[in-house]
């Protein structure tokens, strides 16, 4: 009787499925390929680009607001298809290439919004291309000789926003800290821990393929997708609410507990 | 590939205590990483390896140990005699030895709590008592600690919270470890979590302080300079 009832009480699940993210990684957990340490730079940049993808679809579910990355994306599609046009104008022979480069960014972009499973298969594949394609348009461009003053300034808003995301993590994590180790959502936590650095990685990542320049040491660690994605199928981020969570004492001793002097 | 900037070598406090310790089993099974394929390790292989962790942190662990050693069963006393030796002299033979057993320790605890209860249950869970009752004390310790690490970062004076996420892995694993030992016990109660970990993760998951690597590098360097009749500098 005990066993029955045992196997009638499905525990929560850590992520939601089926979906992008549980796709991932799944095919990352059995793919042993995917091993950290044997990879070399581009191949881990790639690995990041894929668990990005994965990871803001898992955050998406979480009731996290991924718009500003997923436009700051699609702005800098459009930048890039305008330069396409203008170097086809000017009948340069790299518009084709950045073209048919730039489509395959589009279609990334469409099936991330299209969020549809039998498409994941063709999604994954372009999000493990992202980071080669975003180095091949940039190579072409340079060739090209075109002014990519106004691309650069769409890569760097992009940067400046998974970096704001991850501070944001940051400071969710701290605050909520107290409320939700109480809770038990321990694994969530350290999700939301993780997750913080995990975007700068992938900051870094972009970075590194677009300049070479290591400003972030995104190759340093691991970040198990698996680890990433275990906010809980009931978490979202409505949770970390600064009215009905309360600070540990101390904390709120730090952040509050002189205002009143200085008033 | 690792890249390790130079400047870590430098982390001289780092270099002060490992030149005074003996490698634990932890540090070796990160070296492992890169140079062995990449595995899922259950939670038994990981809880020796939390063992070993919590005890560089200066956490007792000596009660767990003693407890499993104090279950009446030859492996699981070699198990903790294993382990003892291999904290307290670093051999790699000790950590290969250690490894190999600690997939078992569970299933192991298991088998023998059920073999010791159907002849004499009042002793069988006085031992799983003996051993819960460190692993609860080692739980609280571990979340007092890191309710006052959190607090940190506000005086600035935390790392990342990366490292605090990674710390709240480890401490998921204990917790599942003492739902296992309490389903040992009472077979009536809730299964356990499942726990597992990536080897290539490990790395980042007992990074606590944001030193593993440091940690790694120094007994490395001490190696080395061993190896080359070199005098390390202070």
């Amino acid at each position: 009787m005990l066993k029955k009832k045992r196997t009638m009480l499905r525990k929560p699940r850590k992520y939601i499925e089926p979906s992008f993210h549980a796709y991932v990684h799944e095919r990352l957990a059995r793919d042993p390929v995917w091993a950290w340490s044997r990879l070399d730079t581009e191949a881990m940049t790639s690995l990041l680009g894929l668990q990005f993808i994965a990871y803001l679809d898992r955050l998406e579910y979480a009731k996290y607001d991924v718009e500003p990355a997923i436009e700051a994306m699609e702005r800098l599609v459009e930048s890039i298809d305008a330069k396409s046009a203008e170097l086809a104008r000017d009948r340069s022979e790299w518009a084709s290439v950045i073209r048919h480069l730039n489509r395959l960014n589009r279609r990334q972009l469409e099936l991330m919004r299209l969020n549809d499973e039998k498409l994941f298969p063709e999604l994954a594949h372009l999000a493990l291309e992202m980071m080669n394609r975003i180095e091949m348009i940039d190579d072409a461009l340079l060739h090209s000789g075109t002014d990519r003053t106004e691309i650069g300034m769409r890569y760097a808003e992009w940067l400046r926003i998974l970096n704001r995301m991850a501070d944001h993590l940051d400071c969710l994590a701290l605050r909520h800290f107290c409320s939700a180790f109480k809770r038990g959502e321990i694994e969530s936590l350290a999700a939301v821990c993780l997750g913080c650095n995990f975007l700068r990685a992938v900051a870094g990542a972009i970075e590194f393929r677009l300049t070479d320049a290591w400003m972030w040491d995104f190759a340093r660690r691991y970040y198990d997708l698996g680890a990433l994605i275990a906010l809980g199928e009931q978490f979202d981020f409505d949770r970390f609410d600064d009215d009905t969570n309360e600070l540990h004492p101390d904390v709120a001793d730090l952040l509050y507990g002189g205002a009143e002097d200085r008033v | 590939m690792n890249f390790i900037p130079m400047w870590r070598i430098s982390c001289t406090e780092v270099r002060k205590i490992v030149s005074e310790a003996v490698k634990p089993y932890w540090v070796w099974m990160l070296e492992r990483v890169g140079i062995e394929w990449r595995r899922t390790i259950g939670l038994s292989e990981f809880f020796m390896l939390l063992l070993s962790r919590l005890s560089w942190e200066q956490y007792d662990v000596r009660p767990v140990v003693k407890a499993l050693a104090r279950m009446n069963d030859p492996e699981l006393a070699e198990i903790a005699e294993t382990f003892e030796a291999a904290e307290r002299d670093g051999r790699d033979s000790d950590f290969e030895r250690l490894r190999e057993l600690s997939r078992e320790v569970f299933q192991r605890l298991r088998d023998r709590c059920e073999a010791w209860r159907s002849r004499d249950a009042e002793a069988a869970e006085e031992a799983v008592l003996r051993l819960l009752r460190p692993l609860n004390s080692l739980r609280f310790r571990l979340r007092d600690d890191m309710l006052r690490r959190h607090i940190r970062y506000f005086e600035g004076a935390g790392p990342e919270p990366a490292n605090l996420g990674n710390w709240l892995i480890c401490y998921r694993a204990l917790e599942c470890a003492i739902d296992t030992v309490e389903a040992i016990r009472n077979p009536e109660a809730a299964a356990p979590e499942s726990f597992t970990a990536d080897t290539e993760a490990l790395r980042a998951v007992f990074d606590w302080n944001g030193d593993a690597e440091d940690v790694m590098y120094a007994f490395w360097h001490r190696e080395l300079a061993d190896i080359m009749g070199v005098e390390q500098e202070g």
